[in-house]
């Protein structure tokens, strides 16, 4: 009986539902096109032959990147749907509360929203695994295109990744509507008769707790670890902000009220914003649900850019730091090695030899890249130095790890690690050293040169360069470019800004891929809802045109509102953004003297514009229909 | 239409007996602006199979002795006792389970569910109830109220006057003892709200049904048996089988 009445109310009101069902068909078309690849790429991985180790690591990258993205869009697709269906709820308090009038018990209306969900989780995802599965060939294409994904994997049976796909997009479905049908069961019958809705902006204790546990967990992880590196900064950085939009909205009602009263402070001259600030006070709810999408999406990929840009400069800043050499040669064969070598005028002549290594691991091998250093020269041209332990033990069968790496793996100073080179020999490394992060100047594993150039190692491409006393490194770039064949030389610090620049536009690849979808859907979640808020607020439209205003003055009105519920939200937005990035920074710029700090104003601006603009037009465009449609003289006449 | 279980037979029997008694009932508001006394105690009993008019000046509580008259809101002292049943002892769900089974609603503005058909929305009351309706069963009720040719039509396509008989159609799908009705013909032209009080009329006559219905027109009150008037949450007179006239000039002396 429910189920039915959920079935014909959704495809009634199906625009009330219809930001929920595209965000949640998308989440399921990218998670179905995820799996889709994962399961090629995993059937495929077992049929390289298992010496071909970069295709291996690179299969292993995309893999990793894929769970990220659609990890990503499954949580703003449940903070979607459970935004989109909050609101589904609140705008129905009357119809929800007649229902309660004619013998409908709470219980059953929950499950009458919860089927709801059931309906639209179900149309949901069968047009996103079709959707999803469609695109896959076209975009394992284009991740071949890009370079991500090697040419010839062909493409799994799709049935399991579909099952596996809807199956989560249904219970995100469900568990977004959980909150909704909680409230929507408490809805008093009551609320049939009351002709002006009424909210009141207190919440429930749980509600509460969760928001204050959420917000108190996120400052405590940014706190409490200390992040010296920038991959943890990372991972903070995508997941931290969630759990703090998760604890704004929680205590939404009792905050976003006293930010819409401190926004318009000073402007309460004006009419217009005076009513919609009341407007907006009146109903803490309501607005909340208006000013979530836009508060997660500006929050989450505020912090994101941000964090990265962080996490770029602070590369930049150790690279400038540490290298010590003030001429960089890029590209260089190996015959351009002995070029510089040979040089008279050269004192320092640093060049690691990369070298493939499987580090076994409980039962396990990790398959990771070394350099053989020369620890005299390194610390001469690259300002290597050692952390904990001494860089001058690197002989013999030592190694020495980065910072990040001891974290990451566990692994400390004086352990004895095994391993095995590409060409079969196994020993076991005592680890001599930890060494701070320089990500540019050398790889994370070291070990001596002598011991990477017996097991095959290759000279790497980048040779750093220390001038003899009384030359200019102006004069060596000079003369060094004339005599290379194919390598590049070029003062250290143009060196440090094209890093920088690579760097940087990587990231930028990566914030296209993470936060692209999630855009999208929150896009559409935010028209959504704000065209929906308009839609609904017919009769309120007409009454106010009624005592006076004019068409043109309701528009106004109604853009207001939209403007401030988007301002709110950016407030918001930028208190996380700049809170996350802060606390991020403050521990990697410790012990640096000199960190530039690059704001991306550009990227941050085009957030905040789009988060203004869409809900603005999205709450004006039906307002300028329903106006024509319902003109005062016939409001009049009822 | 279900079959009713012991339980409900008895309610019924009590209910033919004592309808809905008020012992002592005050309802008190308390918003920023300080406290509202809605009703300062009113004590009454609803005779079973009796048409019942509640008048007075607006503000004087009408529709809140009929909210806490149904359940649908808990007054701040006293008692309501329906059918013998003390409402205050009831859980959510109890009181929820009562309405369904004892009461139908009738209010100003229409109140259908804008996703159903009117044959539906008939139904509704009697599908939460567990019960699976026959087509006829509804049909019967819509063709009472003079409806049976527009059971498919969405409440969007109809007037006021029919939206407003589709809803005493649900009001009495479910064989209630007592609508509940508030200002009914507020909305309605003269015409067409004498239709909706003639069908009143008739189920108390013709099935013995307790109706009590809250109105600002005289006209409409002398369709009652009787008629209570309420002053600032007190009841200040109660007129028995008087005429329009009669009634109107009680009104009159009252606002003064
Ligand atoms: N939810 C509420 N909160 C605060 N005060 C309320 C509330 N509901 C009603 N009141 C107050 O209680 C009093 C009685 O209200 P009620 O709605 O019962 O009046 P009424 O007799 O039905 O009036 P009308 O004829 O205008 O419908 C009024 O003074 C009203 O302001
Ligand atoms: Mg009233």
């Amino acid at each position: 009986m429910m189920l039915r009445l959920s079935q014909r109310n959704v495809r009634r009101n199906w625009t009330l539902f219809a930001g929920s069902f595209v965000a949640l068909g998308l989440g399921v078309a990218l998670l179905a096109l995820s799996v889709i690849l994962i399961w090629s790429v995993q059937a495929y991985t077992a049929t390289v032959d298992p010496s071909e180790t970069d295709l291996l690591l690179a299969l292993d990258d995309l893999m990793a990147m894929l769970g990220v993205v659609s990890g990503f869009s499954g949580f703003m697709a449940i903070f979607i749907v459970a935004s989109t269906f909050s609101f589904a709820v609140n705008a129905r308090q009357r119809e929800i509360g007649l229902l309660r009038l004619v013998g409908a018990t709470p219980k059953q209306v929950r499950r009458m929203v919860l089927g709801e969900s059931l309906v639209v989780g179900v149309l949901a995802s069968v047009a996103g695994c079709a959707l999803g599965w469609l695109l896959s060939p076209a975009v394992l294409w284009g991740l071949h295109r890009r370079g991500l994904a090697p040419d010839a994997v062909p493409l799994a049976a799709p049935w399991w990744p579909m099952v596996i796909a809807s199956g989560i997009g249904i219970s995100v479905a469900f568990l977004g509507a959980r909150v909704a049908a909680r409230r929507a069961a408490k809805v008093a019958p009551v609320q049939a008769l009351r002709e002006a809705d009424a909210e009141r902006g207190r919440i429930g204790v749980w509600r509460a707790l969760v928001g204050v546990a959420c917000l108190a967990g996120a400052v405590t992880m940014l706190v409490g670890v200390r992040a010296g590196n920038p991959e943890l900064a990372m991972v903070l950085a995508l997941f931290v902000p969630e759990m703090i939009v998760i604890g704004l909205v929680c205590l939404g009602p009792l905050l976003i009220p006293q930010l819409v009263r401190l926004l318009t402070l000073g402007l309460r001259g004006n009419v217009l914003v005076a009513l919609a600030r009341d407007n907006l006070v009146a109903m803490p709810r309501r607005t909340t649900s208006l000013a979530s999408p836009i508060l997660a999406i500006s929050a989450i990929a505020g912090s994101l850019i941000l964090s990265l840009s962080f996490a770029a400069d602070w590369d930049n800043g150790v690279t400038r730091q540490q290298l010590e050499a003030p001429v960089v040669v890029s590209g260089a064969s190996p015959a351009d090695g002995d070029t510089i070598r040979q040089r008279g005028n050269v004192a320092v002549a640093d060049n690691g030899l990369l070298v493939q290594v499987a580090i076994g691991r409980d039962g396990e091998w990790d398959d990771e890249t070394f350099e053989g250093v020369d620890p005299t020269l390194a610390a001469d041209a690259r300002g290597t130095r050692a952390r904990k332990g001494q860089l001058d033990g690197l002989t013999g069968r030592s190694m020495a790890i980065a910072r990040s790496v001891a974290w990451d793996y566990g692994i400390r100073l004086g352990d004895t690690v095994p391993v095995r080179f590409e060409d079969g020999t196994r020993m076991r490394l005592t680890v001599v050293a930890e060494v701070e992060d320089a990500n540019n100047l050398q790889a994370t594993f070291l070990l001596p040169h002598t011991l990477a150039a017996r097991h095959g190692g290759e000279p790497s491409d980048t040779w750093f360069v220390v001038p003899s006393p009384g030359n200019r490194a102006g004069t060596l770039v000079d003369e060094l470019s004339e005599d290379l064949t194919d390598g590049v030389a070029m003062p250290a610090d143009q060196w440090v800004a094209d890093r920088d620049r690579d760097t940087r536009d990587d990231n930028t690849l990566s914030l296209f891929l993470v936060l692209g979808p999630s855009s999208l859907y929150a896009a559409i979640a935010i028209a959504n809802t704000l065209l929906m808020g308009s839609m609904q607020r017919r009769h309120e439209f007409v009454a106010t045109r009624l005592v006076g205003a004019t068409e043109h003055q309701v528009r106004r009105l109604v853009v207001i509102e939209a403007g401030l519920v988007a301002a709110v939200a950016l407030v918001l937005g930028a208190v996380t953004t700049v809170m996350v990035g802060s606390l991020l920074r403050m521990p990697m710029t410790e012990g640096l003297d000199d960190v530039p700090l690059t704001i991306p104003w550009l990227s941050l601006a085009s957030i905040v514009v789009a988060c203004l603009v869409i809900p603005m037009v999205a709450a004006v465009a039906p307002a300028r229909a329903v106006l024509k449609e319902a003109s005062p003289a016939r409001a009049a006449t009822g | 239409m279900k079959l009713r279980s012991r339980d409900d037979q008895d309610i019924s029997a009590r209910t033919i007996d004592h309808p809905v008694i008020l012992d002592g009932i005050t309802r008190t508001y308390s918003s920023k602006a300080g406290k509202v006394h809605a009703l300062r105690g009113v004590t009454h009993t609803f005779a079973p199979s009796s048409f019942t008019a509640v008048m007075g000046p607006s503000g004087s509580g009408k529709s809140t002795l009929l909210q806490c008259a149904a359940g649908l809101d808990r007054p701040t002292s006293g008692r309501v006792r329906v059918g013998g049943v003390d409402l205050a002892g009831l859980s959510e769900v109890g009181l929820t389970r009562l309405r369904r089974d004892t009461m139908g609603f009738v209010f100003q503005s229409y109140n259908l569910l804008p996703a159903l058909t009117a044959h539906d929305n008939v139904a509704l009351p009697l599908r939460l109830a567990g019960a699976a309706p026959g087509r006829s069963t509804v049909r019967q009720v819509l063709a009472r109220v003079g409806l049976a040719e527009l059971h498919h039509r969405r409440p969007s396509e109809l007037s006021g006057g029919q939206q407003q008989r589709v809803s005493i159609a649900r009001a009495l799908v479910s064989r209630p003892h007592v609508v509940f009705a508030d200002e009914p013909t507020g909305a309605l032209d003269r015409s067409t709200g004498r239709q909706v009080l003639e069908l009143l009329r008739s189920t108390v006559d013709t099935e013995g049904l307790t109706v009590v219905m809250v109105t600002h027109d005289p006209v409409a009150a002398s369709y009652a048996d009787s008629v209570l008037f309420l002053e600032d949450g007190q009841v200040v007179g109660n007129l028995v089988g008087a005429d329009g006239a009669q009634i109107a000039a009680h009104m009159s002396e009252l606002e003064r």
